[in-house]
């Protein structure tokens, strides 16, 4: 990995880690699922701070490019942060379904409620 | 026998008349609930101007959040039975009373199907979806070991018990073949006894050519799927 990779790398992740702080500090995010990001923003900089990290890993794993091994995090991390949100979507899909139909039912029960006041209006 | 007819409704303005003055001639007895799910057109107005009652859905959820709706309501309001009838005229109310007959005689789950009788009368749907509809029962017969005719039936009466299992779990789109195995799985009591449906009067049918490759794929997986998840302990809190 050279110099300049590693300065981009660094400028890149201080400035996504910044604007997370910033969305979480506005309420706009969740800290629950910014977690991850957060994370991995983390370990990017330590990447990029310590290259022999990477050769580290790279050995161990045998994979001849440092480079390789950091795609290789990137995607898996990309892969759990995704599939956690299928996850997510999944259960708010589940709440609005159960939200219309409880206001289904409570729109037709104050429709009962107002015919009841009616009827018994013209009677009087 | 407090008896709830659940229809569902997207866009039936045309149809629903019909169905409903059909309903009053045949089981004047029963209550209807029309579940309008976000339809576009004069159905809710239809609803208001004939007084039936109505559970106007605010965000359409498509055929298995509506149909739940309704088997919501009948779970909250202790109703003794609900039979789904579709809004689109498919269905003769005639034969409501012949599936409650099947509930008193011991099913918990009760399904119209246009297969079961010797006559070759009515709507059968056409080739492909004929095929689709064999090959459903084919994989739910494996799965299940039951022999369903027609297992994209719409039309069913279902007891406590399965107003229950449908209220607190039921598919979100092309729910009836997973329905069913759900119920079997469930150990209901699935029975299914000889109707004669008709063609839809007006509009589309949910299923259009360039969804049924979804709806093969998905109802396949989730027959299977429903299959190996065994017994499944539901209970709807209240």
């Amino acid at each position: 990995m050279n110099t300049r990779l590693q300065i981009i790398m660094i400028a890149a992740s201080l400035i996504f880690l910044f604007y997370i702080v910033m969305m979480l500090r506005n309420r706009k995010i969740d800290l629950k699922y910014t977690l991850a990001w957060l994370f991995a923003g983390l370990c990017l900089i330590a990447v990029a701070v310590f290259p022999g990290l990477l050769r580290l890993i790279s050995n161990l794993l045998n994979i001849v490019e440092p480079v390789n091994t950091l795609f290789l995090f990137i995607i898996f991390f990309l892969l759990l942060i995704l599939f956690t949100l299928t996850i997510a979507i999944s259960r708010n899909a589940n709440r609005v379904k159960t939200l219309t139909q409880e206001i289904g039912m409570l729109k037709m029960e104050l429709d009962k409620l107002a015919e009841g006041k009616n009827a018994d209006k013209k009677e009087k | 026998m407090k008896v709830l007819i659940i229809i569902p409704a997207y866009n039936e303005e045309k149809n629903l008349s019909g169905l409903l003055d059909r309903l009053e001639k045949d089981c004047p007895q029963h209550d209807v609930i029309v579940i309008n799910d976000s339809s576009e057109d004069g159905t809710l107005r239809l609803c208001r101007e004939r007084g039936v009652h109505v559970i106007d859905l605010p965000v359409n959820l498509g055929i298995g959040g509506a149909v739940q709706a309704g088997y919501m309501y009948a779970h909250y309001k202790d109703y003794d039975a609900a039979v789904q009838v579709d809004g689109d005229g498919q269905h003769n109310p005639e034969y409501i009373s012949v599936l409650l007959d099947e509930l008193e005689k011991g099913a918990d789950l009760c399904i119209g199907s246009r297969f079961l009788s010797d006559t070759e009368g009515g709507f059968r749907s056409t080739g492909v979806r004929r095929f689709a509809i064999r090959y459903f029962s084919r994989l739910i017969n494996m799965f299940t070991g039951l022999r369903v005719t027609d297992p994209t039936s719409g039309f069913r009466a279902c007891d406590r018990k399965a107003i229950r299992l449908f209220a607190a779990d039921y598919p979100r789109d092309y729910p009836e073949p997973e329905s069913i195995v759900n119920a079997i799985r469930n150990k209901l009591n699935v029975k299914e006894v000889p109707v004669v449906m008709n063609e839809r009067k007006q509009g589309k049918s949910s299923i259009t050519s360039m969804k049924s490759v979804y709806y093969m794929v998905k109802v396949s997986l989730a027959v299977i799927l429903a299959s190996f998840y065994g017994y499944r302990r539901t209970e709807v809190d209240r």
